[in-house]
């Protein structure tokens, strides 16, 4: 991520790294941190440690930050060895991770020179040279992108499952050799964990072994909220693990998230970012979100002040859980009247609509640790309308706000801009026009034609130093060229972005995930992936893990919005990442034949070799008027 | 010749020459790479996180050129319609709640103005002025961009921030040249960005009166120099 020194910096809520944290860091978790920080030091324990939370609540930003403290001696917080076990799934299967141990095992055990002559696992597994465990890492994480490479691993990979008892041994073996060289507990950092579902067969089944692997060493490993839940007959996790829980944010605290990504410009919108604040539920990620739509809004002439943070809210909800699975209406109402909720609740096994799913798919927060079975607990701002349709808006505080906000700044009719609001009767009060818009039907998304979708995403689209990922979901397959060609070519708008457009196709037989690491390895700038085929659960599963790997990308995916009811669901840790848009199914509606050939004319006369930003303009917007032409003729005739 | 007088005769010689060298783009290509690029530099300059739409012309080699800068980090927009270097209108626009046109700058060239450049070319003594001392060039670009004599100031929505719009400007590029600098709220980048634009006319000037190029268009300061990202 680029970062600005003074204005603004926005992304769509990754994780901060080393160079972004001194500029937009919160510190705002002290205590969690020094307990973090006091099990680590504490050279004594081999106890494991849970450190859970919510999806977005800045769980890998807090690890970050405690691990590139240098307060006392650098790199004195660090782990031995960092496990990311959301990077390298390719078919989620035990192969999979036990590899990602071994891998980092040995690499350890090779930079320290440490003698690994106790086995042959080199050649009696993987058919190398007795002693060539560089090999190993070799086949398992080659530096070289190829077919070739890749096929080599998932053959490796499967020798891993084949022989996993052997490979447990060793690795336990490579173990002891690490430890009794250190002198001191391995600190292991066992990331990602958080990311699998513990109601999914991955975690429950595949997964399992390697966690035993790791509780045998003093492991930190950072899970979902729900994995501090589960009971001890159904956990992979040792049962004397400590646990450590991310609260959501106050809103003060959030407030100053905002105002640093904000930066000089924060001081105008003060009161707009408190009640994104509020409607952030104390999440910073959904803060964030809030934020970039809301500035989205902004450069939106239709839209008044009230409107355009209720569009952010709109956007950003269609984005979180549009086509996502609703917990039972029951299971709301009792959290919205008791503010807690029992942790025997979240042992209830059976249906996906528990509290466990809820707490998963972030419908509700938990807002503090708790020292007993009760814990606090409210719902989602932005999942409340798909539970109150009937009720009256001015009960929940958050809407509150937004209705005496929006009485403050006169909002109208035509300030909301949504087409069922267009015909509204004029007059209505602030309070009458929020009502219908939270009744609106929450759980379809917002349908926006073309330059609409554009508008929301220019500023990452046209700038190479963000690498943000858009799902755009179709209904009309014969537009999705024109499309595409007008989204390339404002790419290129000031920047020359190369694009590739490449097919990935799920089902039977297919690999999905290879062809997507293949699409990551290519040399270009915008990745446009289009799904075909019908992408079965274990294939969506392993794309909703590959998450992480798609942070440095810049994406456009489009998948038909059939199929994308149907993944949505399964994707709660993927959408986390994107920006999801339902494309209205005409194009003439939005792009006039005058409007793009008057762009043609200003970028026609700057064209001076094919690989530049306007030739690509040039090139792309007519594929646009051919199709505009075309059509329109179709109209005519 | 009184002191006084002279630095003016100065002034009013590099006046001239600052606009030449960076603010009259030919027609055609030369304009649009020059719009092209400031739309460009929009956001690296004010840190918004926002492009502008690129500009567009109604026909390919034909004026007008129009384009429109969204500015909604601080609920504003401008937006331009250029037809030659002396006609052009630059409308702003207040975006919080609905679009209020605050105003336009209307710059029409059937309508006399004083003429400076064809006294100062009638004159004829470019050469001679340019020959001394050029440390003038902070005042003359104080009076063309930093700080214009005659001015509106409009409320900032941000604290301490000073907008000077120049009510004078007749050249359409120097005109959106200063509202980039004036709207821009980062004091550090704007006396950087004062600091570099000194150094940078000052070497033009000295180098074309060494190279002697005035004819020729390679003594101008390219769109890519003049909005160079140094900060």
């Amino acid at each position: 991520m680029k970062l600005n020194r003074f204005g603004i910096n926005l992304d769509e809520g990754i994780p901060l790294n080393e160079n972004s944290l001194e500029k937009l860091y919160v510190n705002c978790f002290d205590d969690t941190v020094s307990q973090i920080t006091d099990w680590i030091k504490d050279n004594e324990t081999k106890k494991q440690l849970l450190f859970g939370g919510q999806i977005g609540a800045g769980k890998s930003t807090l690890m970050a930050k405690i691990f590139s403290d240098n307060s006392l001696k650098p790199n004195s917080l660090k782990p031995d060895i960092t496990l990311k076990f959301d990077r390298e799934g390719l078919n989620l299967d035990e192969g999979d991770f036990l590899s990602i141990i071994l891998v980092e095992f040995v690499k350890r055990a090779i930079g320290h020179e440490l003698n690994l002559s106790f086995s042959k696992l080199p050649s009696e597994v993987f058919g190398l040279a007795d002693e060539d465990w560089q090999g190993i890492l070799n086949v398992l994480c080659s530096n070289i992108f190829s077919l070739k490479a890749l096929e080599n691993k998932i053959s490796a990979r499967k020798l891993i499952t084949k022989h996993a008892d052997y490979i447990i041994e060793v690795i336990s073996k490579i173990g002891k050799i690490l430890e009794s060289h250190k002198k001191s507990p391995l600190f292991i950092f066992a990331s990602g964990l958080d990311k699998y579902d513990p109601q999914k067969h991955t975690f429950k089944l595949s997964l399992g072994n390697s966690i035993r692997i790791l509780s045998k060493y003093k492991t930190l490993y950072e899970v979902n909220a729900v994995h501090l839940f589960l009971p001890d007959n159904t956990s992979p996790f040792f049962s004397g693990s400590r646990k450590i829980f991310i609260q959501t944010m106050s809103s003060r605290d959030m407030m100053e998230v905002l105002e640093k990504r904000m930066g000089i410009y924060a001081e105008p919108i003060k009161e707009e970012l408190e009640l994104i604040a509020e409607w952030s539920g104390g999440n910073p990620r959904q803060a964030i979100r809030l934020l970039v739509h809301y500035q989205a809004a902004r450069k939106n002439k239709k839209l008044d002040k009230a409107g355009r943070l209720a569009i952010a809210i709109k956007r950003s909800t269609d984005d979180f859980f549009a086509f996502a699975r609703k917990p039972s209406t029951d299971l709301i109402k009792t959290v919205s009247k008791d503010h807690n909720i029992q942790t025997s609740l979240f042992y209830l096994a059976g249906d996906k609509e528990t509290a466990l799913g809820s707490l998963y798919g972030n419908w509700i927060f938990i807002t503090r640790d708790s020292a007993d079975s009760s814990w606090p607990v409210i719902i989602n701002p932005l999942s409340k309308p798909f539970f109150e349709s009937d009720k009256i808006l001015s009960e929940e505080p958050e809407q509150k706000l937004l209705l005496k906000y929006a009485e403050a700044n006169e909002m109208s009719p035509t300030g909301l801009s949504f087409d069922m609001l267009v015909n509204d009767t004029p007059g209505k009060s602030a309070d009458e026009l929020l009502q219908d818009f939270f009744s609106m039907g929450f759980e379809e998304p917002l349908p926006l034609n073309i330059t609409e979708v554009f508008e929301v995403i220019s500023a990452a689209l046209l700038s190479k130093d963000r690498k943000d990922r858009i799902l755009i979901g179709y209904k009309d397959k014969n537009i999705l060229d024109a499309a595409r060609a007008y989204l390339f070519a404002k790419a290129n708008s000031y920047e020359y972005q190369r694009f590739e457009h490449l097919v990935l196709q799920g089902g039977k037989d297919k690999e999905p995930i290879i062809k997507l690491e293949e699409a990551l390895n290519l040399d270009t700038d915008i990745i446009s992936l289009d799904f075909t085929g019908q992408f079965n659960e274990n294939q969506q599963e392993a794309l909703d893990k590959y998450r992480d790997n798609l942070i440095d990308y810049q994406m456009l995916w489009w998948i038909s919005l059939e199929d994308l009811r149907e993944y949505l669901p399964n994707w709660v840790q993927l959408r986390e990442l994107f920006e999801v848009f339902i494309l209205e199914d005409e194009l003439l509606v939005s792009l006039s034949i005058e409007d793009i050939e008057s762009d043609l004319a200003f970028f026609e006369d700057l064209v001076e070799s094919e690989e530049s930003a306007e030739y690509s303009m040039v090139t792309n917007l007519k594929i646009v008027l051919e199709y505009l032409k075309q059509n329109r003729g179709n109209d005519n005739g | 010749m009184d002191e006084n007088i002279k630095n003016d005769m100065i002034r009013a010689y590099l006046w001239q020459e600052v606009i030449m060298l960076a603010f009259l783009p030919s027609r055609g290509k030369d304009q649009k790479t020059w719009l092209q690029m400031y739309n460009k530099s929009i956001n690296e300059f004010w840190e918004t996180d926002e492009y502008p739409p690129s500009p567009s012309s109604h026909h390919r080699n034909e004026p007008p050129i129009t384009g429109e800068i969204t500015y909604s980090a601080i609920d504003m927009l401008f937006d331009y319609t250029i037809s030659n270097n002396s006609t052009f209108a630059v409308r702003l626009l207040h975006t919080s709640n609905t679009k209020d046109l605050m105003w336009t700058h209307d710059v029409d060239s059937r309508y006399f103005i004083f003429p400076i450049q064809s006294i100062l070319n009638q004159y004829n003594k470019r050469k001679t002025f340019l020959k001394e001392d050029i440390s003038h060039i902070e005042s003359v670009l104080d009076g063309l961009i930093f700080h214009p004599r005659v001015h509106q100031h409009i409320e900032s929505p941000l604290n301490n921030h000073e907008i000077r719009i120049g009510g004078g400007i007749d050249n359409p590029f120097l005109y959106l040249f200063h509202l980039r600098y004036q709207l821009c709220p980062i004091s550090e980048k704007r006396d950087n960005e004062k600091k570099r634009l000194i150094e940078l006319f000052t070497n033009a000037i000295k180098n074309k009166s060494k190279t002697d190029k005035s004819k020729t268009d390679k003594s101008k300061i390219t769109p890519k120099d003049l909005f160079m990202r140094t900060w």
